[in-house]
């Protein structure tokens, strides 16, 4: 398990992935129906 | 009777059949959805669990990237290399997801043949399977695609962190380039690349040796205790406690390295040629400049203040200094700041029985990080001016006469070594200084050209005047006048040594 402070190190970036992560499959899933 | 039986038999084999065409594909076609819907929901929500949430039930990584030994003792980057992890991660946690739906996929289509009613779940079970065969494959490539992307935000993110990373890196080195900040180390005598830090952390005593941008952080990095701090000069890092990063020193850097260029200036000379006391006099020369508003020096670090605190005083009080220790010398830390800027000065003061000695003189390996010398000559050292002098003068100079052998030795053998060190002396200056003109006397005129006639140095001065690139010949007093101002000629030896380095010294103009 990783360390409390690399948790608290990696809590940002992981939450940009996760969320960059997710716009781009939501984009892709709308792209049909919009294009 | 018996056609009776046969409409009801033909009944409920059209009825089953008709049961089985719509529940056999129905049972697929829901199981399909299911599957194919299913399998990158897994993924997402393993992927939320990861990424987001971080529930303390989260099972722990397999795969964690590893420091290597002898590395800082701070956090890797996010970027280099728990990203990757992380993606593992994900990928292992979204499977126990999805395990679990083919687990209970599996028991319903098993349950659907055992069960009494088997024969109505039985075509259930079968459509089941297939479109959960159908599902896994379809949501399996849909994961895929999903897994994909997420890799793919990974990798240009680490793209861009490690590019950001190698300009900013770039950046501060060429910033410190421009701005001619080079360090070195004043215990160590070695060229210091970067100084090495202390965490700021409350109570941690850990040390990074390199905190420019990379593999800990880009504009900042955490220590494994948790304290942030800044991964480059231009983002205040010399704010921190610094270090020598060689092994084997790693001592204290107080003096903030790394935010002025830093004037190396070596004195060298015979034994008790004066100087220790020429030194004493130019740091007294810049307290007065600094009383006097004319600029602001200050003791680099603790070390230098404990020892040139007394400078002052010493000089007022006309006492003899004590004798350099043959020790290696650390250099003294002057912070110069000019209305054009500052200047670290490392004055290095370094007994004169180690410029008689090869072996000892290579191991002052500060010579070859200066530019300009100061070589200290106690006129009355020299044999033939001093067997010129009246006897009662002899008499009373004697106490403070330099018994130490020709200047010539110290010269040439130091000469030697800087040259031997890879220093090139055709860019380099060299100020000969000679000392005790308080007691000897200022006459005017050529002071190269009274050091070859009256003092015998001939040699010595075209020696010099050919080895360096620039050379000038001074005639000083390390002492202060009546009215407890330093001699001007220490001054005038100042101007001149620093005004290389764009230091523009009080009284230059006139």
């Amino acid at each position: 398990m990783t360390s409390h402070t690399e948790e608290r190190a990696y809590r940002w970036p992981r939450r940009y992935v996760f969320a960059a992560t997710v716009v781009l499959i939501v984009a892709l899933l709308v792209l049909p129906f919009v294009a | 009777m018996w056609l009776i039986y046969l409409a009801v038999f033909i009944f409920l084999a059209v009825a089953y059949v008709t049961y089985l065409t719509v529940a056999v594909p129905a049972a697929a076609m829901v199981s399909f959805a299911i599957y194919a819907a299913g399998m990158p929901i897994a993924y997402l929500v393993g992927l939320e669990k990861v990424l987001a949430a971080r529930p303390p039930g989260l099972p722990a990584p397999q795969r964690w990237p590893k420091q290597p030994p002898g590395a800082d003792p701070a956090v890797l980057e996010y970027f280099y290399g728990p990203a990757i992890a992380d993606a593992d991660h994900a990928v292992r946690v979204g499977r126990d997801h999805c395990q679990a739906l083919w687990d209970a996929g599996a028991k319903a289509v098993r349950q659907s043949f055992t069960g009494k009613n088997r024969k109505l779940t039985g075509p259930l079970g079968v459509g089941g399977a297939v479109g959960m065969a159908a599902g896994t494959a379809a949501g399996a490539l849909v994961t895929l695609v999903f897994a994909v992307i997420h890799l793919l935000v990974v990798g240009v993110s680490a793209l861009v962190i490690r590019a950001t990373g190698t300009v900013l890196r770039g950046v501060d080195s060429a910033l410190l380039a421009v701005k001619n900040v080079r360090m070195v180390c004043p215990y160590c005598f070695e060229r210091v690349p970067y100084p090495a830090y202390a965490c700021p952390g409350h109570g941690c005593t850990r040390r990074h040796r390199d905190v420019r941008p990379g593999r800990f952080g880009i504009l900042r990095r955490r220590c494994q205790c948790g304290a942030e701090m800044s991964t480059l000069l231009l983002l205040g890092s010399s704010h921190m406690a610094a270090y020598c990063p060689h092994p084997g020193c790693e001592r204290s850097l107080e003096h903030r390295p790394g935010e002025a260029p830093e004037i190396v200036l070596p004195f060298f000379g015979a034994t008790g040629a004066g100087k220790t006391r020429l030194l004493l006099s130019m740091v007294t020369q810049l307290h007065q400049w600094t009383g006097q508003g004319k600029l602001t020096a200050e003791f680099g670090d603790s070390a230098t203040a404990r020892e040139l605190n007394i400078a002052g005083h010493l000089l007022r009080s006309g006492q003899s200094t004590v004798g350099t220790s043959v020790n290696l010398p650390r250099a003294h830390v002057i912070r110069l700041i000019l209305k054009r800027g500052t200047r670290i000065l490392q004055l290095y003061d370094a007994a004169g029985e180690r410029f008689y000695n090869t072996d000892r003189t290579q191991e002052l390996t500060y010579l070859s990080k200066a530019r300009t010398f100061i070589l200290v000559v106690d006129p009355l050292s020299v044999e033939a001016f001093w067997r010129q002098l009246p006897a009662d003068r002899q008499a009373r100079l004697g106490s403070v006469r330099s018994a130490a052998p020709s200047p010539d030795l110290a010269y040439q053998q130091t000469h030697q070594q800087i040259e031997a060190m890879g220093v090139e002396l055709s860019r380099s200056r060299l100020a000969v200084v000679f000392s005790r003109a308080d007691l000897i006397g200022i006459p005017g005129g050529d002071v190269a050209a009274w050091a070859g006639s009256e003092l015998g140095l001939g040699n010595l001065v075209r020696s010099t005047s050919q080895n360096f690139r620039e050379t000038r010949y001074f005639r000083t007093a390390a002492v202060m006048d009546s009215d407890g101002s330093v001699h001007e000629s220490v001054a005038a030896l100042m101007r001149w040594v620093l005004a290389r380095d764009g230091v523009d010294l009080p009284g230059a103009a006139s």
